[in-house]
């Protein structure tokens, strides 16, 4: 018994101590094996493990937009769905293809040879519109694909078209600002790792670096656009009146320097840019450099100003209309005899400007343009921006030097001949023009005195006789108001010469005593008519009228009509003809000139013009105190003769 | 003696609890966490869609103010730019 129970006993130690063996292996095992999986794979594993869990993820920030000056949006970005496809996971092939040929408009050929590649991803359509992408998204196809991109739309179409410019599909800028602002605009990449679950859904659980600020950033432009509206629409109106190629127009704020509207036409539509020539898309104002004509003539005068060479006075010899300089002609388009420099310019003498320049040198000329901005460029952030065509001074012959003051042998673009006016205007101080506001310029040029304030009171001082008297400009008057301006109808070289193709240009500053703003506008190949002063200045009054009207400055009409034109029609463009016609017609038949002493302005003028003199008024008054010739003298022969008028 | 097993049992009864309660409270939070990650992850489409919608509505605001729009609609009603003689002005209503 006592045995019995003793084996039973040592059978049960046995069978504890296999139990016990049993455990202490697997234990041992367990142990072994977490000691491999921890110790000498752990690293290897961990790297496996965060490859599973974790996800790396890019995100592309939104580009900038462009605002104008009073924060009208000129260019932004919105989500838009891009379709692809991955052709391995489309299950039904024919299925696929015709519902996403009967959604987007695409042939089914196409489709099926774009379904037919081998690739794991396939662009279908990009930027697809909200509505297209809603049905997609309906039809749920499988191995079709939307995924989120930024397209850039412009809300004011083809506003300023060539100015901004526009951005590729991959919202990289391709013209204009979007080019030239690229970098600030664009957004940024961020690239961050995200944890993610069992079903591959991302999850933020923390931010790994991606609150970084990746939006591009805006850019203000010194536009408004309601004036580049208006300037655009002026601009359009005249090209199609006149059959023209192409025009272009700058409006500068003379205060600041601000570019108000810079329009080019023909416009373009930057949100459908394909559709439209590369040719269009063209910033003429900055990129074409053209022979400006006489436009350039008031820095020639501005020049001989400040050299001395002249006073507004001093009589030039205009040849009658025809003079032969070394074998060239050079013609005026009315038959001038002796005219006083300031009748040069309101008249538009090319013989008397060429003989001033002659008198002022070479040098003194060609500092002077390049002191104002001529050949180089104008530092405004444009792609393409020009530094035109200024020949070094050692270069010009004497017949270039006529040509040249004139506007004819030299290229500007329109942007150097608004910053060259904007100088006039700022009374002899070069300043420069500015188009973005922010981000503000580093390197803004320093305002520098070219002239002095006396100078460019006279040269301003022509400039309104060529519109407010019987220049060529009478076409820009605003009733109530003053405007200084100048007309150019330049030859345009074609090959082997000057052809019978023009560029009528005219530059107009208003108020014309302290002018506030600038209208530039060009206009090329213009037909039946090329003047100038009938192309171009009608597109100068329309825009100068609305800014005025815009900002509340458009005076109240006066009744009566200026007084150097009464009996002008107001809408001749060349004024000496108009004389002319007038004076066949006159009723002053008397050979001596009459008493007009006492008489009111108005009808003493009449008379005057009437005999075929435009007088020279001197003083601020209403009425006549003492005049030149004197009553009783015979009427001057030459029709160009100075009659003076002293007003009380 | 029997008093300081007493002691020590106690407190190791205390701390086991306190692991345990601790635990329960990691993985408490770490469900919390999870949770929120995916209401943050829904938050967060829905913003991004409203936000495009403001986009869009701004660019379409954008469109119906733009000035040809305005120069239309204004020839539609007969109304047109402020022409000489149609400004009326207060006092300091000159726009600089």
């Amino acid at each position: 018994m006592a045995k019995r129970k003793k084996e039973s006993l040592k059978s049960s130690r046995n069978k504890l101590l296999f139990v016990m063996v049993l455990f202490a292996l697997v234990w041992t095992a367990l142990l072994g094996r977490a000691a491999w999986l921890q110790l000498y794979k752990g690293a290897d594993l961990s790297r496996l493990a965060l490859r599973q869990h974790l996800a790396a993820e890019l995100e592309r920030g939104e580009r900038g937009n462009i605002f104008d000056r009073n924060g009208n949006m000129l260019a932004t970005s919105v989500d838009a769905s891009s379709l692809y496809i991955r052709p391995v996971k489309v299950t039904d092939v024919s299925g696929t293809v015709a519902k996403l040929s009967k959604i987007l408009g695409i042939s089914k050929a196409k489709l099926r040879k774009k379904l037919s590649r081998k690739s794991n991803f396939i662009w279908i359509k990009r930027q697809l519109d909200d509505r297209t992408a809603r049905k997609i998204k309906k039809a749920d196809l499988p191995g079709v694909y939307l995924t989120t991109e930024f397209v850039r739309l412009y809300p004011n179409n083809h506003l300023a078209g060539q100015l901004l410019g526009f951005a590729g599909i991959d919202g990289k800028g391709l013209e204009g600002l979007e080019k030239e602002f690229n970098g600030r605009l664009a957004g940024r990449k961020a690239q961050f790792v995200v944890q993610r679950d069992a079903s591959g859904r991302r999850l933020y659980l923390d931010e790994l670096g991606r609150e970084m600020d990746i939006r591009g950033k805006d850019v203000h432009l010194t536009i408004d656009s309601h004036l580049q509206s208006v300037t655009e629409n002026a601009l359009v109106d005249s090209i199609k009146k006149y059959n023209a190629k192409w025009g272009t127009a700058v409006v500068v704020e003379v205060a600041t320097g601000d570019i108000l509207a810079l329009a080019n036409c023909p416009r373009f539509n930057p949100n459908i840019f394909r559709t439209s020539s590369p040719k269009t898309w063209r910033n003429r104002a900055a990129i074409d450099v053209v022979e400006p004509g006489s436009t350039m003539k008031p820095f020639l005068i501005a020049a001989a100003l400040k050299h001395g060479v002249i006073t507004p006075e001093k009589l030039i010899d205009c040849e009658g209309g025809r003079w032969n300089l070394n074998g060239k002609y050079i013609k005026d388009t009315h038959k001038y005899g002796w005219l006083p420099a300031h009748k040069v310019l309101r008249y538009s003498s090319n013989i008397g400007v060429a003989k001033i320049g002659l008198e002022l040198g070479v040098q003194n000329y060609h500092k002077f343009l390049t002191d104002i901005g001529f050949g180089s460029k104008t530092g405004l952030p444009l792609p393409g921006d020009r530094v035109g065509s200024i020949r070094p001074a050692a270069q010009w012959n004497e017949i270039d030097l006529a040509a040249g003051a004139f506007g004819q042998g030299v290229g500007v673009t329109a942007l150097q001949m608004a910053k060259a006016y904007l100088c006039i205007a700022n009374k002899g101080v070069a300043k420069p023009l500015r188009l973005v506001q922010l981000p503000r310029s580093e390197e803004d040029e320093a305002p520098k005195r070219i002239f002095s304030t006396e100078v460019a009171e006279k040269v301003l001082s022509m400039m309104r006789e060529v519109v407010q008297e019987d220049g060529t400009g009478t076409r820009v008057r605003i009733s109530g108001t003053t405007v200084a301006g100048k007309t150019g109808t330049a030859q345009k070289a074609e090959k082997g010469g000057y052809g019978n193709q023009y560029m009528a240009s005219f530059i107009g500053m208003v108020p014309g005593y302290n002018p506030e703003y600038i209208v530039f506008v060009m206009v090329d190949s213009p037909q039946p008519n090329h003047y100038g002063g009938v192309v171009a200045a009608p597109v100068v009054k329309t825009v100068m009228t609305e800014t005025l009207a815009y900002y509340g400055k458009l005076p109240e009409k006066q009744n009566s009509a200026p007084v150097m034109s009464a009996s002008l029609t107001p809408s001749s463009e060349m004024p000496k003809k108009a004389v002319r016609a007038n004076s066949a017609q006159t009723s002053v038949s008397s050979e001596t000139v009459p008493n007009v002493k006492g008489m009111p302005i108005r009808r003493a003028v009449e008379i005057m013009v009437k005999r075929g003199f435009v007088p020279k008024l001197k003083g601020q008054g209403m009425t006549i105190i003492k005049q030149v010739p004197e009553a009783g003298e015979k009427w001057p022969e030459d029709e160009n003769a100075e009659i003076v008028l002293w007003l009380s | 003696m029997k008093e300081d097993s007493k002691g020590i049992a106690l407190a190791l009864a205390t701390i086991m609890i306190s692991a345990l309660l601790l635990g329960l409270i990691s993985v408490w939070l770490n469900i919390e966490r999870v949770d929120k990650a995916y209401d943050l992850r829904r938050m967060e489409k829905k913003l991004n869609e409203q936000e495009a919608l403001e986009s869009k509505l701004e660019v379409e605001k954008n469109n119906l103010i733009s000035p040809i729009r305005l120069r239309e609609l204004a020839k539609k009603y007969g109304f047109g730019p402020a022409s000489q003689g149609q400004i009326r002005r207060d006092r300091g209503d000159l726009k600089k």
